[in-house]
């Protein structure tokens, strides 16, 4: 037996660079908190600022703050088709987009591998998704209004269209740049297909494909305030509308801050995601 | 009648931007069974290109492979690999890394099986402890001996190592040589090994053959070189012999000398 002799590390060492780890977290995390005071105390005075410029045209940050006081404090009521409650508004959106994401990802990443691991595969669908991924996803609402003959549904075939493509694209680039190593590997311990596909492609290619569906769910997000003020009736978006028709820029004000928030929110999550299922590169 | 591991005529070029390159020309080489056999030359010989080719990752342009008179056209489990870079998956732990291996070579075999085997060589390179570990978590000098362990765990008719202990300092190697030398000698039978250097003393120290190549391009067999040192060897102990060092002299006289001109060592360096 050979012991192993190097990468040794005397534990005295250790403990110390643990105790000041924590004050350097102590630190970085109070220094976090400060930043996010000015960078939101900077926003208000902006905002207050452009607020005075327009004679109360767009109302202020303290009288978008008592309504969006009044909108969050009862979010759940329901007094039919013209009057939800924001949470319920929201819920529904994010189920458009959840329906149209998890759907759009079920095809953007079997497609992704296709078009990463097979040349001619990437030859023949590669123009296809290059002249279809500058369409803005708005142009497709007619088209799912065409073919499902429901606002309900051509709203989620737009979201499942914008979620395809940033997760496709970032896919094949991923299987695509599986090292040579990898798949030598694989051919000299005589993987099988489905061991190679689980052992290897999806294992390397899992932070890419973390990246390309949070730039999807990203997309999603932007499109579905737009989808929803083009399909009316439920959703944020349609909330959003609603309230510049009633000249309630207050509310509108908060339905911005709001989807902004939510948006920030499925970022950080799918960015925690990633980190978590990504491994350390070996030297 | 053809030898274990038989090239006959060997003949590969390359395709590069149009022109051809000849890396190998009419390489002959006869292997017997259970022979430990190393090549060594200068960088862009040709080495890793012989390598490959036994392990049947490239083709031949000509000339033919046999291992037990049976035609080499496809990588194969009866040629087990430890690649330049060790060549492990960094997202599975040093248990994973063997058995997936095993259980792709072995698929028939009960769980059980599998395990014990995979335990026995994780164990014969010391890294039983450090089983559950990640590649990006242990020393190079472990992943180099976890890559030997994988290579050994598939029972392969020959272990093909390319350049194995190439990235390595000079203090870990002579541990990793030891490692091998022991899983070598384990097995009941010898595997007949094919290692890729450009360590001199590495060479002497492992090989009962060493073949030198002459520098590309269309590089072939310069000599081949007999160690006649007795096994087991002790890694000092043979500095000092004189047939140890007769083989080192002649050895940097092949590599030094007569066919390679100035320039072709510039252009390999």
């Amino acid at each position: 037996m050979i012991q192993e002799r190097i990468g040794y590390f005397p534990p005295s060492l250790g403990v110390r660079l643990r105790t000041s780890g924590i004050t350097k977290a102590v630190r970085s995390f109070s220094l976090g908190v400060v930043s996010l005071i000015c960078s939101i105390a900077l926003l208000a005075a902006f905002w207050a600022l452009v607020s005075a410029l327009s004679k109360n045209g767009l109302p202020g940050p303290l009288a978008t703050a008592h309504v969006f006081w009044e909108l969050v404090r009862e979010p759940f009521y329901n007094n039919g088709p013209n009057d939800k409650g924001i949470g319920l508004q929201l819920i529904l959106s994010l189920q458009r987009v959840f329906t149209g994401f998890a759907l759009g990802s079920l095809v953007a990443i079997p497609l992704g591998v296709l078009l990463g691991s097979s040349p001619m595969a990437r030859r023949i669908l590669d123009p296809i998704v290059q002249i279809m991924r500058p369409v803005s996803p708005l142009a497709w609402f007619p088209i799912g209004l065409a073919v499902f003959k429901a606002a309900g549904s051509a709203t989620i075939f737009m979201i499942f269209i914008t979620s395809l493509w940033p997760t496709v694209i970032n896919t094949a680039f991923g299987v695509a740049s599986i090292p040579e190593t990898c798949k030598n590997v694989a051919m000299v311990f005589r993987f099988s297909r489905w061991r190679y596909l689980t052992r290897v492609l999806l294992p390397y290619s899992l932070p890419h494909i973390f990246t390309g569906l949070r730039l999807s769910m990203g997309v999603a997000w932007l499109v579905i305030v737009a989808g929803e003020m083009l399909s009316g009736g439920t959703g944020i978006g349609f909330f959003v509308w609603d309230s510049w028709n009633a000249l309630s820029l207050e509310r509108v004000m908060s339905a911005v801050l709001i989807i902004g928030l939510v948006g920030l929110l499925l970022d950080r999550g799918f960015a925690y995601v990633a980190q978590r299922l990504s491994y350390e590169e070996a030297a | 009648m053809t030898s274990y591991l038989d090239l006959r005529d060997i003949n590969k070029t390359f395709d590069i931007d149009g022109s051809t390159y000849v890396a190998l020309g009419r390489v002959n080489l006869h292997i017997r069974r259970g022979e430990f056999i190393t090549i060594i030359g200068h960088s862009g010989c040709g080495k890793s290109t012989l390598l490959n080719l036994i392990a049947g990752l490239i083709k031949p342009t000509s000339g033919s492979i046999t291992l037990e008179e049976q035609p080499v056209s496809e990588p194969g489990p009866d040629r087990g690999m430890v690649f330049q870079h060790h060549g492990l998956l960094p997202w599975l732990s040093i248990y994973d890394n063997v058995y997936q291996a095993v259980a792709a070579v072995f698929p028939g075999r009960s769980k059980a099986e599998k395990a014990e085997d995979v335990q026995r060589v994780i164990r014969m390179v010391g890294l039983w402890e450090h089983r559950n570990k990640k590649p990006g978590q242990i020393s190079d000098g472990m992943k180099q001996r976890t890559a030997v362990a994988r290579a050994f765990a598939i029972h392969p008719k020959v272990l093909l190592l390319d350049e194995p202990f190439g990235a390595l300092d000079a203090l870990i190697k002579p541990t990793l040589h030891d490692a091998l030398v022991e899983l070598w000698g384990s097995d009941g039978q010898s595997e007949t090994v094919f290692m890729v250097t450009h360590d001199i003393d590495e060479a002497i120290y492992l090989s009962d053959r060493i073949v030198v190549m002459t520098n590309g391009p269309q590089a072939t067999i310069g000599e081949i070189v007999d160690v006649a040192l007795p096994r087991p060897r002790d890694k000092r102990g043979i500095l000092h012999m004189p047939e140890y060092i007769d083989l080192k002299d002649h050895l940097l006289y092949l590599l030094s000398t007569s066919q390679w001109s100035a320039s072709q060592i510039d252009k390999a360096s």
